[in-house]
């Protein structure tokens, strides 16, 4: 029973990554908390539930979704983020913090009016296991584990290996510096923006893959755990919020185990306290930007 | 023959010629930093900055560089998680990759420390290497023309004389124009041929360096010199 909740814990922790990813760049690169982030989750889920009832087949849905995706993401970013980044201080960080929430609320709420607020089948669903060494392993699960190793390790390839890269990791670290080396930070913090609304959408649609149901208001639980896995792996760290969605992708399932499934959430704030109260800055925080 | 040009007004007009080095010096708070920042499209500005005789007020900081001014910052501003390597790449990242190579070989026999230095992360630097990956990092991106805000600042001599060193055969070998702002007045005369003196934000003297250093009220002021 604990093996296959460890099981259990590990595969769920490939869309927990996904989010928490998301939320770590955005930080790193914007200093800012974008708490509609797992939002664009949704409106990728949604839509390819709408391409679908309206008479597209399962792929042109999804790349429909990505664009729909792409463009609420974008507008999020222009009317809610961006004006904070012409103030300095405080009003910089919380100007978006409070507009990104309201930004995700005012999705949710659309969503629910046109959708109804209840749960809707994704018309994509992988929902059989794997019998492995008298272990179930979800396949829908297993998949999305795979999908965010591969889209993951591209990041970090992306991230650590490449030109644009460099560029992000100068404008997260010193965004002044970036601009007297010629580098056109605010096209840069756009493009890493939307990177991050991308893996958002597509962990969105392995949600529906995985549990076979979508919602207007999905997005929460995965909003406060990619929260946590960033924070608990290290503000700004990519490998970080990796090992921090492991970790409580595996305590909610042990607390699951242990205590029941109404309490899941307390494994994961009790790995998040005690991490914060072993290590403040996190796992694998490093100095600046990561 | 007018190669490059600037001229930045606000109680303030100055200009560099063609292969020039040219040196502001003034004490601290007289407006050198903000001069720099101001042309740079960091700091608000009023007035007029011409560079290669087009206009380069309304440029953002980024396009300035792109434009061919190349600036090395007070305080160096580097990015504290990347290696020497990495800050050059920055430099050169428009460069080819022969153009490149021939670059990084060009400024590591200017600087031969920081090819020892590559991979290291600049933040574990001594203060004269940092300066020297902030003219490096510039330098990688072919400038037309060279700001630079107090390079022996927080130096000890010996290191501010390896810098010093390695402006002035820049400036003989490669004549890439040059406006230093310094407050240490003797080594920016030793250096540039012209000088400006900024005070409280504005110009109160030009002229050769040699005059300046012969003059008495300089030497007062700013030579350490009764």
């Amino acid at each position: 029973m604990l093996t296959q909740q460890l099981i259990n814990g590990v595969l769920a922790s490939g869309i927990y990554a996904l989010f928490a990813v998301g939320f770590t760049m955005i930080f790193g690169i914007m200093g800012v908390l974008n708490m509609a982030h797992a939002d664009f989750g949704m409106v990728a889920a949604v839509a390819v539930v709408w391409g679908v009832s309206a008479g597209l087949a399962p792929i042109e849905a999804v790349l429909l979704a990505v664009v729909v995706m792409l463009g609420v993401a974008l507008l999020v970013e222009r009317i809610a983020l961006r004006p904070g980044r012409r103030y300095s201080g405080d009003a910089a960080i919380e100007m978006p913090l409070i507009a990104s929430i309201g930004a995700g609320m005012i999705l949710q709420n659309t969503a629910a009016v046109v959708f109804g607020n209840k749960a809707i089948l994704f018309p994509i669903r992988l929902r059989g296991f794997f019998h492995i060494g008298g272990y179930l392993v979800a396949q829908g699960l297993a998949v999305s584990l795979a999908i965010a190793a591969v889209l993951l390790t591209v990041l970090e390839v992306l991230v650590m290996r490449t030109g644009f890269g460099r560029e992000m990791r100068a404008v997260a670290q010193n965004r002044n510096a970036a601009e007297i080396m010629g580098i056109h930070s605010e096209r840069v913090i756009l493009l890493t923006f939307a990177i991050t609304a991308l893996l958002a959408g597509i962990a969105g649609c392995l949600v529906g893959l995985s549990y076979g149901l979508v919602a207007p208001y999905m997005a929460i639980p995965y909003s406060i755990k990619g929260l946590v896995a960033m924070i608990v792996g290290g503000v700004g760290s990519l490998p970080g919020a990796v090992l921090g969605a492991l970790l409580i992708g595996v305590a909610e399932a042990l607390t699951v185990d242990l205590l029941g499934s109404q309490l899941r959430d307390v494994g994961v704030f009790l790995v998040l306290m005690l991490v914060l109260a072993v290590r403040p800055t996190g796992l694998l925080r490093t100095a600046a930007g990561g | 023959m007018s190669y490059g040009s600037l001229r930045a007004v606000h109680g303030a007009s100055l200009t560099v010629g063609a292969g020039e080095a040219v040196a502001v010096i003034g004490s601290n708070g007289a407006g050198k930093t903000s001069l720099l920042r101001g042309v740079m499209g960091l700091a608000s500005r009023a007035g007029r900055v011409a560079f290669n005789g087009r206009s380069i007020a309304g440029l953002r900081t980024h396009e300035i560089r792109r434009a061919g001014i190349g600036y090395v910052p007070e305080g160096r501003e580097l990015f504290p998680g990347l290696s020497v390597r990495e800050e050059m790449l920055l430099g050169g990242r428009l460069l080819g990759r022969a153009e490149r190579d021939r670059k990084f070989a060009e400024v590591f026999a200017l600087f031969p420390r920081l090819r020892e230095r590559q991979g290291q992360i600049t933040r574990t630097l001594s203060g004269g290497e940092q300066q020297m990956v902030a003219i490096a990092r510039v330098l990688m991106g072919n400038p037309a023309l060279l700001l630079m805000d107090e390079p022996s600042l927080g130096l000890a001599p010996v290191i501010q004389d390896a810098v010093y060193a390695a402006l002035d055969t820049l400036r003989r070998s490669a004549g890439i124009p040059m406006l230093l702002v310094e407050q240490n007045a003797y080594r920016a005369l030793g250096l540039c041929s012209r000088a400006y003196v900024l005070e409280l934000g504005a110009i109160t003297r030009e002229g050769e360096s040699r005059a300046l250093l012969d003059d008495p009220a300089i030497q007062s002021a700013y030579l350490g010199q009764a």
